[in-house]
């Protein structure tokens, strides 16, 4: 197994690089500046799309101008249909990561500490980590129709992998050193798991569960889609059937902003849980 | 701060006669005009004058936290200084010069990991030599710093003084006029050290380069140079500029038994302690 | 991204540290007995299954053979792996490329920022949509929505990875005068490499992803669309068969991707086997 930089989460890839030997006065060298930048190019590209729409260049039956379908987002917002169908998507995913959490906390422990058990069940896991979690909406629409039950079998198991291993990675490390250094200061089995074991698999399972949350996103919203579970997925097939393509481009936006929140909650929840990560401290060192 | 002229010499650079081991230099090949440089309201750099000239060793030491860096990265171009100016070959200095190349403080962090050591070498030669002669060149440095036939392993396949080695070599097939070193020695252990501190010596030798060697060891500077520099703390200035006059070849063994060699040591220990102090004062 | 390259970092450190394995033929039993159990049980608890929902799983395994390796294979399979091949390859170089010019680039990053961090939040199948009604229902179309879904996690892995080059090393090529090609053949996508490559490998199974849902709603051949047309026409067997094949087909794919990423960095394989010494 290669090391699993896997990057649904690249969360602060965009972050500006660290002020470096520079010449001039940079227009992205302020944090005032960078949002200048890239407010200006959002406002930009909203007129483009604007004007492409409304002059024609762009198909108005495929592409309705983005005043619009920003006015329509507005509406939706005062819809309690439109809130249910968001809670429905998130309610769901989100109790397919608890689920999950549940699952991989006690798999990565034993697949971690001991042997036999990661070997017997390596080939499992290797063969079930890479199949599209998508292949399995058929199998599981079959077999229980569209209903949410369904929908969270299919999250933990499409969502269950990116977890599982960050943790194996997580409890591998602590495994290593780090328990040598308890055990000749006698730490106890409480500080030992509170000060040490759960402070160093953190950084592992945030970066696990923040795959897994985007992945359950796509798998909730894919169910929606294709098997007609209540959600967003739903409300966009529909609104698209129906020809309300506003509607539709409202929601797709909402979908958006959804996942948008969500890798905002994960860093907002880094911060505090890793202050003394040496990820949060690059841009100071560097 | 002391005033007595010991070894202090007030024109930089020229020929000491009281040192007849010193060998005459040549015309000065590089000089910096009251160079300073601040970061905002911090200032690092505060009118740093000196000048070197060709075949001279320099070693440049100061207290930690003096912007020897710094200052080394205005020699070499690659921080453009807020006031004053950096004169290479007699023109002023605005980008990294052909003719200068450095020697940087943390080897595992300038070579490139995914090269092999010989390609690592050949990297900047590409602007300078046609391909044939690229190999020939590559082995003659890599024979110089003991690395024959070391040339296909990677950095990560070497030691810390391996690698560092190899650094030195790049910078010695790109055939400057002047190599600048900073804190070359700094990451290895104390026996690597001093058989690259001999390296330097003997490398300097064979290929005539002029070296500008930064360092915070008092025992290097005096044991290397044939000008020691001492910078204040920040703001940095030149503080003072000491002649060491022992005869070359120097040999780790007998050049630091010669009295000479501990009262140029204890006279460079005084002016660090007296910047160091003078720093935290301030 | 920070924290999965300390991660990744740790890991390293992890596997040189893997104590002894047990002897080969050990860990091959260790290794097999579980599935080759699982197959065993599935293989007699269902020989003689009247269910409609869990078939044999001989009947499963005909179906498969009838039905992929026989015209199935070039009216169906061809054309998906087709497809996704195009889609993943149009990915993966357009996130290289824009990655490496908004890595490079501040201003540029500052001003597309926002829009990526838009676009990457998507969950992409919500392009389905968009998709049908710019392109219609076909190949260009299934093409069109594995480049645009898969694009996002090899560009941000890029972008990252350019900006992770040493300082040093930024000043030893500028000192060495190297061109502003030589800088980024020889050492901006060499340095980034790693990353772009574990950009890449979310790529793939995105592209999987995506192949099998545009499959499903808008096309007319392929694996995606044979899977859902089987499951509306409740043929259970073919439902089965399309699971396990797309199951292998996504093994097989990041098998692939693994080969070829130890290929093109051995350098770095080589460098973390050695890190247990000299790191």
């Amino acid at each position: 197994m290669t090391t699993n930089t896997t990057v649904l989460d690249s969360g602060a890839a965009l972050r500006p690089s660290p002020p470096q030997a520079r010449r001039r006065r940079h227009p992205a060298a302020t944090s005032a500046g960078r949002f200048v930048l890239g407010a200006g190019t959002v406002v930009l590209a909203l007129a483009f799309w604007e004007v492409l729409s409304r002059t024609g260049a762009l198909p108005p039956d495929a592409i309705p101008p983005a005043s619009a379908v920003l006015a329509e987002f507005a509406a939706q917002l005062f819809l309690p249909a439109f809130w249910a169908s968001l809670w429905a998507t998130l309610s769901v995913a989100l109790l397919g990561l608890v689920l999950i959490i549940v699952i991989a906390t006690p798999l990565a422990l034993l697949i971690g500490l001991v042997k036999p058990f990661a070997e017997s069940t390596w080939f499992l896991v290797e063969f079930l980590k890479p199949i599209p979690p998508v292949a399995l909406i058929p199998l599981g629409l079959l077999l229980w129709g569209p209903s949410p039950g369904m929908k969270l079998f299919l999250i933990v198991l499409g969502a269950l992998w990116p977890l599982l291993t960050q943790l194996v990675y997580g409890v591998k490390e602590v495994n290593g050193v780090a328990t040598d250094m308890a055990r000749s200061y006698r730490l106890g089995w409480w500080l030992t798991t509170s000060r040490l074991v759960a402070p160093s698999i953190l950084p592992f399972a945030l970066t696990g569960l923040r795959i897994s949350a985007a992945i359950a996103i796509i798998v909730a919203v894919v169910t929606e889609m294709i098997g007609g579970a209540t959600g967003l997925g739903q409300g966009i097939v529909v609104a698209q059937s129906a020809g309300a393509l506003t509607q539709m481009y409202a929601l797709i936006l909402a979908a958006g902003l959804l996942g948008l929140g969500l890798n905002a909650a994960f860093r907002a929840a880094e911060k505090p849980l890793l202050f003394w990560h040496p990820s949060m401290r690059e841009e100071a060192s560097r | 701060m002391t005033t007595q002229p010991t070894t202090t010499e007030p024109n930089p650079g020229a020929p000491n006669p009281a040192a007849p081991a010193t060998p005459p230099f040549g015309d000065v090949l590089l000089e910096l005009e009251q160079l300073r440089k601040s970061y905002g309201s911090t200032q690092i750099l505060d009118g740093v004058d000196l000048s070197v000239r060709r075949g001279e060793f320099v070693c440049i030491v100061g207290p930690s936290g003096s912007g020897k860096t710094t200052l080394l990265k205005c020699m070499a171009g690659l921080l453009d200084p807020s006031g004053g100016r950096t004169v290479f070959e007699g023109e002023t200095v605005t980008e990294p010069p052909a003719k200068l190349a450095v020697v940087f403080q943390d080897y595992s962090r300038s070579l490139l990991l995914w090269m092999t050591v010989a390609a690592n070498i050949g990297l900047p030669l590409k602007n300078k030599l046609p391909k044939a002669g690229r190999p020939a060149r590559i082995e003659e440095v890599l024979r110089a710093v003991g690395l024959s036939g070391k040339g296909g392993l990677y950095p990560w396949q070497m030691s810390g003084g391996m690698q560092q080695r190899a650094a030195i070599a790049r910078g010695l097939a790109y055939q400057p006029d002047v190599l600048l070193m900073d804190e070359p020695f700094a990451a290895v252990d104390a026996q690597t050290r001093i058989e690259l501190e001999d390296l330097v010596l003997r490398v300097r030798q064979d290929f005539d380069t002029t070296v500008i060697f930064v360092t915070h060891d008092i025992d290097e500077a005096v044991y290397l140079g044939d000008r020691v520099i001492i910078l204040s703390g920040a703001p940095t200035k030149v503080t003072r500029n000491i002649t060491v006059d022992l005869p070359r070849p120097r040999d780790q063994r007998d050049t630091k038994l010669l009295p000479d060699y501990a009262r140029l040591r204890a006279e460079v220990f005084e002016l660090i302690q007296a910047a160091q102090s003078h720093a935290s004062i301030a | 991204m920070t924290t999965t390259r300390a991660a990744a970092r740790a890991v390293t450190q992890t596997a040189t540290r893997a104590t002894t394995r047990p002897h080969p033929l050990r860990l091959l039993a260790l290794r097999t007995w579980l599935p080759v159990v699982l197959i065993v049980w599935w293989w007699l608890a269902s020989a003689g299954s009247r269910s409609l929902y869990f078939p044999p799983l001989s009947t499963i395994l005909e179906t498969l053979q009838h039905d992929w390796l026989g015209p199935g294979l070039t009216a169906n399979l061809l054309p998906s792996l087709g497809k996704f091949l195009a889609g993943f390859l149009i990915a993966a170089a357009c996130g290289i490329v824009f990655g490496l010019l908004i890595g490079m680039s501040r201003t540029l990053a500052a001003a597309v920022e926002p829009i990526v961090q838009f676009l990457r939040s998507l969950p992409p199948p919500v392009l389905l949509p968009i998709g049908i009604l710019v392109f219609g229902i076909g190949a260009p179309m299934n093409i069109a929505i594995i480049a645009f879904g898969a694009v996002w996690p090899t560009l941000l892995n890029t972008i990252d990875g350019v900006r992770s080059l040493d300082s040093q090393v930024r000043d030893m090529s500028r000192s060495y005068r190297l061109t502003l090609g030589q800088r980024v053949r020889y050492i901006v996508v060499p340095n980034a490499g790693p990353q772009i490559f574990a950009g890449l490998r979310t790529t793939l199974q995105i592209s999987i992803i995506l192949i099998v849902v545009s499959e499903m709603v808008a096309s007319v051949n392929g694996i995606g669309y044979y899977l859902l047309n089987s499951q509306q026409t409740f043929a259970v067997p073919q439902t089965w068969a399309g699971t396990l094949l797309l199951g292998a087909l996504g093994y097989v794919a990041n098998l692939l991707f693994l080969r070829i990423e130890s290929r093109v960095l051995r350098w770095h394989s080589g460098m973390r086997a050695a890190s247990g010494k000299d790191a």
